[in-house]
Formats: structure tokens, C-alpha cells, sequence
């Protein structure tokens, strides 16, 4: 286990030794994600400006949340990339072949052989939203609930890692799963409007099956409502270590069924 | 030690139809074709040997060569390098540990960055001591010749070059066995020269088992005492390679330019009616048994008899006689 | 009948990049589960979209938003979605970057016309086989499951003619503009930021995520002056109805007009690309 931690600085490293070698590269991947997010906030805005209300919650308390779920989006997607590649053509190029001979985790090869710091555009959006937005909300903060907001973020992380995981693993039997990876991912960008104005179908998709709004929607939900997060914040651990286990485990026997490149 | 036994491996591929029209078709169905890669093959290959494991394309080299260093699992049947299945994820750290691989299509080298840098990453994940890497280290600059360009991204390497580089990043580690999957295809010959010769000095020096594919016969000859040959997953022979050409009958070919010439009817009553002629070019080929007539004997005959201008003398190279094995399925 | 359609067929330049195109699907399309996950995929986020803004009109005070009513609402947005993705199918836009990345235009500088006619005819390619693999069935879904969910209307039979006429115009506007910026494969190789980039600028200004009429006034004048509007909403409209005859063909001449406009600024700009590419030396 120590070895592992002592090897991922050295990923990390080479991949940024060789993004920086194309400096211009990088700087137009951190401002494509900027626009991105720049966009899809002005669409909020524009979209809940157009009415009072949306089920009590003005812009000001979404553009709060919406900060708050990009932390962990934005977080996972530095780290994390390289699962696309898996869903993408990583098993009909054989690009595990490489993993497979090495004494290492081929997981952890996996990911760490990817670090897109265009994410940090992202994650200091984020930031810079709650910053903003925070103060706006009449909220008194303490300990009892910044922590367990920070707790649920911190497993939220590990959702989205292992929700593209496990429909990254699919890519296993099916040799391709990135559109069907990209679909739920997107399903993320639904955690920004309260849970209850979608029908019953819809908040059972988001809020049990694919969790987001489990562990992104509800503590901000509690946060605003003043009411106690740290149960909430199990229920979030104990899905995401659920579904963390599901993702290894889908991923495991995969490997076992990889068929590698064609012959 | 390798034991492969009673491998087997299917894949299954989709049944795919034709056209758009078939495309929609094949959307909707659940048809699948199994296709057999490898049959049931076994054989064992003991510390220190260079073994040539060949075989047509699709004949199932690669895929035992893949299942040998656990990238695939086999459908049926064990493989155990030194007592452990290397596709299994409990034991293949420990395998992978001591064996290192090469694809002559696809480098391992990370491709941006310096080559010293992937060899500084690889150090670190195979936990090689200093002062064995050092050693190493200094060594494969020498035989493979790669100091020049160590500072330079993998991308920017030639194809020889790279496959030197690849090379060395296999054996740094000083792995029990090396796979070596088409090393030198598409090398000119002072490369491939080198690589053979570094092979060949490290499977001294070091005792490292080495399994070699390719459709080369010149890197077979030059390395392999033993051969494989692999076709449509079966195994069609498993031996040392002197004794094909043996069981093929030493075929020698002699060459002969000469401004006169010769009495072939004559020439070849004295020698029992065993020899066949060919004519190429300005060249008088003359073909015969060497473990039926005497090398010695034929050309005298052939330098009493005429006035050579130029001469030479070739064996049946293995390139025809594993051609003959394909074709016969058998020996 | 059959005489003329072969003699036709024989000399429409489009046969032979259609087989360009129908490789290039079955490619993409080789793996059903790829298809399956990305109607599928499409099929949720439009449900998602729609439930949202049924919500959205539920808190609201009136029932029309900046013009709109709910049925008018989830129409353009789910025809907003289907349409963008049959005209903005931006493959030429990778395409180049592949070719400038293996130095083909390089290499060979070809002729610009001969290029940008190939691309183009790629683009159209591209756009007919979308159209009839993708967008037909989805759209036939989609509208008929409107319509009889919250009373949409079918558009008639012009609508769709003219709407034809009009994504036609639209992509070929797309196609010069792709080109245009595709041409920053020489300064950089980061394709992919700058196609984010170009997609998500062209959806959002173009009316892909909202209609142009909830932008603010200023705004919206800006955006009618440029040729972002013509891309996306005209189509939209046109196939939604919205406008009467005359406006539609009005409309349709203003986009065949931006579509000469930025022909000519695509080669323009190439021309003058390529010089400086072969003065650096690139």
C-alpha cells in the first residue's frame, strides 16, 4: 500500500511534465471547462430568473448549490479522467496491455497515467461561488454543519469515481460504453435543482440509484432547512463505500473477461 | 520455469452481416460466433532457453504469448511460470515481478517524456536496488547503444531506436524471462543485428529464459535452438531446430557460374541420379541430400569438370521447411 | 424513371462521399450497445429537461415565459436538442485537425477549394445519414409522444420541406465556420479544449439550452445581428411552426446569405493561414 503512495506523486508528475510541454494546451483546456461551466450557470440564471421561485428556492440559494456540486465534481475529474478512456477504446486498442504486465494495481495505473488540472478551473469556480454565495444565505456557520458538509463532499468525490467506474466497466463485455458513460454522467448536472420538482421516477434515479443528489442536493437541502446533516452524512458514506465496492468488483471481473486487441 | 498445460482459449465474436442493411440486422441480434485462437496446446520451457514460438498470422501466437504474461486468461488449461498463474490477481504481481515484455508494435515507453524518465518510473515500480539498477542501467546503455538519445521523448526516437529503448525498459529489472512478441519487425539489419546479439549476450550473461514470436527466420536461426510452431491453435512441433532441417533431409544448394558448360546427364549418373538442376539466371543450381551424398565428392567432380567463375553453397533455408510443416499440418 | 434516377446517381459527386459517410457510420455504429447508449442517453436527458421545466411553469405566476407557453416550451427544447445535433455534427471540424496534425494540408497544400469542397461534401454526407439513422426516428418519437402528452403540434408538411431547407443552410453556415476555426490545429494542438469551446459557445448563443428570448434585450439585438440565431432557432421554428411563409423563406435567404458570408471569410482566413504557415515553416 505504502508503494502506492509513493508511486502516484510520480504520476502525477510525468503527466504534468508532459501537459507542460504544451503550454498552450493547457491553458485552453482550463478555459474550456471555465466556459463550459460559465455557460451551463448562465443558463441557471437566465432559466430561474424567468420566475419567482423555484419551489422556494431563489437563484441565489441554486447558485449556492450549484457551487457546492462542483467540488466534487471538478475534484474527481482531475484525478480520475482516465476512466473515460476504459468506457472509450481503451479495450479494443489493448491499452491495458501495458497495466497487465506490470507488478501494480492496474487500476491505479489506469488512473494515475491521467492528471487534468483543466479541472482546477472547475473546482476554483466552485469555490468562488460558495464564497459568493454563501454569505447570502441566513445560515449560521459552525462546526456542526460545515463538517458533515465537507464530509459528504469528500464522499462525493469517490460517487462520481465509482459511478463512471462501474459504467466504464461495462465497456468489458460490450467493448465500448462511453455514450452510455456520458448519459449518466450528465445526470450530475440535474443535481442543481431541488429534488421535489421533478416526479417521483426522476428523484428515485437521483437520489437511489445513481445517488447524486443523495450526497450533493440534500445536505445543501438540510444546510438551508437548519436541520441536522450527520445522519445524512452516513447514509452518503455508507452508498458511496456500497457503491465503490460494486465499481472494484464490476471492474475485477472484467479484467478477467478483457480480450485484449484484435490478434 | 514455464508450464503451459492443455491451454485452451475461445473468443467470441459478434456474427456480423453486411451493409447497412446487415448493420441494422446485426443491431438487433445476439448471434455470436466462437472462435477457437489456441487448442489445447501444452509444453514446458526450462530456465535459460531462447525458445522461437512461430506461427502465421492468426495462429495463436499472440494470444499465448498474452496469456503467458497474464494479460488474457486462458478458457481452459494452466499456465504457471515458476509455480504461479500469472492472469490470476492474486499471484500476477508476483509473476510480473520477473517478467519482462516487449511489443514490436506497441512501445511501453511514456511517449512526451524523456526516456530517462520512464526508466527512473520503472525503477521505482518494480523496486530495483540502486546499485543493481546502476550496474544494469550501465550495461544496456552499452549493448543496446542508447545513451545517445536518453534525454530525448520517446516520440521523437526512430523505429530502432525505440525498440532498443523498449528493450532495455523490459530488462532493466533483470526479469527471469523475457517475451519478446516481433522484436525486429520492420528493423533494418545493423539494428536487428544489434538486438540479436544484445538477446543473446543477455541470455548468457543473465541465464534469462527468453520466448521469442516472429515471422523472421534469420532472428530463429540466429537465436533459437528450439522451436515452436503454432498453427490455427494447435502446436505442429515442439523441438529443437536442427532437427527439422534434419527430418527435412539436409538439402544443400550449390550455385556454379561458369563460361562452359557441363554434362548434366553425365554429372548427374555419377552421382546415382540424386541431384536436380535449376538454372537462374547466370547461376547453375545444383540441389542434393547431404546426409545422402558426399558434399566433398560433388565438388570435386564439379571443379574437374568445369571452370567455375563463381561458386557458392546454401542449405534449405527454414523459411521453406516450416512453409513445407504449414502445408503438411504435420512432420 | 428508374434511367434517369441511375443517370443521376452516376454523376452526383455526393455518391461517392455518401460511401465515405455510410463507412463512417457503420464504424461508429459497430458496437449496437454505442447506439443503444447514446439514443437511450439522448432520450433521458430530454425527459429530464422536460420534467424540469414542467416544474418551472408549475411556479409560475403566468402561464407564457418571455412568450412561451409549456407545450411551445418543451417542443423547441427537445426539437432544440435533436436539431443541434443533426447541423452542429462538427466531424469535419475534427477532421481537419487530423489532417493538419499529420501535415496532409501541409504537405500537399492543395488547393483550398478542392479541400473545403471535400469537407463540405463530407459534412453533407454526414448530415443525410444523421438524418435518416438518428434524427427522423427520434424526432417522429419524440413529437408524437408531445403531442399527445401536453397537446404539441405535428408540423406540416412545408414546415418540413422548409425546415429542410433551412438545417441545410444552417450546416453549411457551420461547415465554414468549422473550418475557419479548425485552422488553429496549426497553432495548437489542443483540438479538443477549442471544440468544447466552439460547441458550447454555438448551443448557448444559438438558442440550443434556452430560448434566444430569455436572453436580456441587449443581448438578444446582438445575437439577432449575428448569424448565431440563424443557425439553430430559424430551423427550430421553421420546423415548430412559428413563422409564416414569408418570414420563412425571408429567414432562409438570410441564411443562405451568412453561408456565402462565411464561405468567403473561410477561405479568406485559409489563404492567409497557409502563408503564414509556409513562411514559418511550420
Amino acid at each position: 500500500m505504502k508503494k502506492y503512495f509513493k508511486l502516484y506523486p510520480h504520476y502525477i508528475a510525468m503527466c504534468i511534465k508532459t501537459k507542460l510541454s504544451y503550454k498552450v494546451d493547457a491553458i485552453i483546456g482550463i478555459v474550456s471547462f471555465l466556459i463550459t461551466n460559465i455557460v451551463a450557470f448562465s443558463t441557471l440564471y437566465l432559466t430561474i430568473s424567468s420566475i419567482p421561485s423555484l419551489n422556494g428556492w431563489t437563484f441565489e440559494k441554486m447558485a449556492f448549490l450549484y457551487g457546492f456540486c462542483l467540488i466534487p465534481k471538478s475534484i474527481d475529474h482531475v484525478f480520475t479522467d482516465a476512466i473515460w478512456w476504459l468506457g472509450g477504446w481503451a479495450i479494443r486498442k489493448g491499452d491495458l496491455d501495458k497495466y497487465l504486465i506490470k507488478p501494480l494495481n492496474p487500476l491505479f495505473q489506469l488512473i494515475a497515467d491521467d492528471f487534468q488540472y483543466d479541472g482546477l478551473g472547475e473546482l476554483i469556480l466552485g469555490i468562488f461561488l460558495l464564497i459568493i454565495y454563501g454569505p447570502m444565505q441566513n445560515i449560521t456557520w459552525s462546526v456542526s454543519n460545515v463538517i458533515p458538509l465537507i464530509i459528504c463532499g469528500f464522499f462525493a468525490i469517490f460517487m462520481f469515481t465509482a459511478i463512471k467506474l462501474i459504467f466504464a466497466s461495462i465497456a468489458f463485455w460490450t467493448k465500448r460504453s462511453i455514450e452510455l458513460m456520458t448519459t449518466i454522467y450528465e445526470l450530475s448536472s440535474f443535481t442543481k435543482y431541488p429534488i421535489n420538482i421533478f416526479n417521483r421516477f426522476v428523484k428515485v434515479i437521483l437520489v437511489y440509484i445513481i445517488p447524486f443528489s443523495l450526497a450533493m442536493y440534500y445536505p445543501i437541502d438540510y444546510l438551508y432547512r437548519g436541520e441536522s446533516i450527520w445522519i445524512l452524512t452516513l447514509a452518503v458514506a455508507a452508498v458511496t463505500i456500497l457503491l465503490c465496492v460494486i465499481a472494484y468488483s464490476l471492474w475485477h471481473i472484467g479484467l478477467k473477461k478483457y480480450e485484449s486487441a484484435g490478434n | 520455469m514455464i508450464e503451459v498445460k492443455n491451454i485452451t482459449k475461445i473468443f467470441k465474436k459478434p456474427v456480423r452481416k453486411q451493409g447497412i442493411g446487415g448493420m441494422i440486422k446485426t443491431l438487433f441480434s445476439n448471434k455470436y460466433d466462437s472462435i477457437v485462437a489456441v487448442n489445447n496446446i501444452s509444453f514446458t520451457i526450462h530456465t535459460g532457453e531462447i525458445v522461437g514460438y512461430i506461427g502465421s498470422n492468426g495462429a495463436g501466437k499472440s494470444t499465448t504469448i498474452k496469456m503467458m504474461c497474464g494479460i488474457l486468461t486462458p478458457t481452459s488449461g494452466q499456465i504457471l511460470i515458476d509455480g504461479m498463474e500469472p492472469y490470476n490477481s492474486k499471484t500476477r504481481n508476483k509473476v510480473t515481478k520477473n517478467i519482462g515484455v516487449v511489443f514490436g508494435q506497441r512501445s511501453q515507453l511514456w511517449w512526451d517524456l524523456p526516456l530517462i524518465e520512464t526508466f527512473r518510473l520503472l525503477k521505482l515500480i518494480y523496486e530495483v536496488p540502486d546499485t543493481e539498477w546502476n550496474e544494469r542501467f550501465e550495461y544496456f546503455k552499452e549493448v543496446l547503444d542508447i545513451g545517445k538519445f536518453l534525454n530525448s521523448p520517446a516520440r521523437t526516437l526512430s523505429l530502432g531506436q525505440r525498440m532498443r529503448a523498449d528493450l532495455a525498459a523490459s530488462l532493466l529489472h533483470n526479469p527471469k524471462v523475457l517475451f519478446l512478441d516481433e522484436p525486429t519487425i520492420g528493423l533494418d539489419v545493423l539494428v536487428k543485428e544489434k538486438i540479436l546479439t544484445a538477446i543473446k549476450d543477455i541470455n548468457k550473461k543473465f541465464n534469462t529464459t527468453v520466448i521469442v514470436t516472429t515471422h523472421d527466420m534469420n532472428d530463429i536461426t540466429e537465436l533459437c535452438k528450439r522451436i515452436i510452431i503454432i498453427d490455427e491453435g494447435n502446436i505442429l512441433y515442439d523441438g529443437p531446430l536442427k532437427n527439422i532441417k534434419n527430418r527435412f533431409g539436409d538439402i544443400r544448394h550449390i550455385y556454379i557460374s561458369s563460361s562452359e558448360r557441363m554434362n548434366l546427364a553425365t554429372f548427374n549418373a555419377a552421382f546415382e541420379h540424386k541431384l536436380s538442376f535449376e538454372k537462374d539466371e547466370n547461376f547453375l543450381i545444383i540441389s542434393f541430400d547431404a546426409a545422402i551424398l558426399s558434399i566433398n565428392d560433388i565438388v570435386n567432380y564439379i571443379f574437374q569438370n568445369c571452370k567455375v567463375k563463381d561458386f557458392k553453397i546454401t542449405e534449405n533455408n527454414i523459411e521453406s521447411v516450416v512453409k513445407k510443416i504449414y502445408e503438411e499440418k504435420s512432420i | 424513371m428508374k434511367v434517369l434516377l441511375k443517370r443521376y446517381m452516376k454523376r452526383n459527386p455526393f455518391k461517392k462521399y455518401f460511401a465515405f459517410v455510410k463507412g463512417g457510420i457503420l464504424q461508429a455504429f459497430s458496437y449496437k450497445f454505442s447506439i443503444f447508449g447514446w439514443i437511450i442517453g439522448d432520450f433521458i436527458q430530454i425527459i429530464i429537461l422536460c420534467f424540469l421545466w414542467i416544474a418551472i411553469y408549475q411556479y409560475s405566476p403566468t402561464t407564457e415565459i418571455n412568450g412561451f407557453t409549456m407545450p411551445m416550451m418543451l417542443t423547441y427544447l427537445v426539437s432544440a436538442r435533436i436539431v443541434s445535433q443533426l447541423v452542429f455534427s462538427g466531424d469535419s471540424f475534427w477532421q481537419i485537425g487530423e489532417d493538419i496534425r499529420y501535415g496532409y494540408i501541409a504537405n500537399n497544400l492543395i488547393r483550398p477549394i478542392d479541400y473545403r469542397k471535400r469537407l463540405m461534401t463530407m459534412d453533407i454526407g454526414n448530415f443525410f445519414g444523421i438524418m435518416i439513422i438518428a434524427f427522423i426516428p427520434i424526432y417522429i418519437v419524440s413529437i408524437t409522444v408531445l403531442h399527445f402528452a401536453i397537446g404539441a403540434m405535428f408540423p406540416t408538411w412545408y414546415n418540413i420541406i422548409f425546415f429542410f431547407i433551412s438545417s441545410l443552410a444552417s450546416l453549411l453556415i457551420i461547415s465554414s465556420f468549422n473550418f475557419m476555426i479548425g485552422q488553429l490545429a496549426f497553432f495548437t494542438g489542443a483540438l479538443f479544449g477549442i471544440g468544447m469551446i466552439k460547441n458550447e459557445l454555438l448551443m448557448f448563443l444559438s438558442g440550443g439550452y434556452l430560448p434566444i428570448a430569455f436572453f436580456p434585450e441587449k443581448l438578444q439585438a446582438i445575437l439577432n445581428i449575428l448569424p448565431f440565431t440563424s443557425v439553430l432557432q430559424t430551423p427550430n421554428f421553421i420546423l415548430m411552426g412559428n413563422y409564416g411563409i414569408t418570414e420563412t423563406i425571408i429567414r432562409i435567404l438570410i441564411q443562405f446569405g451568412w453561408a456565402l458570408v462565411f464561405s468567403v471569410l473561410a477561405s479568406l482566413t485559409f489563404k492567409g493561414t497557409i502563408k503564414h504557415v509556409t513562411s514559418v515553416g511550420g
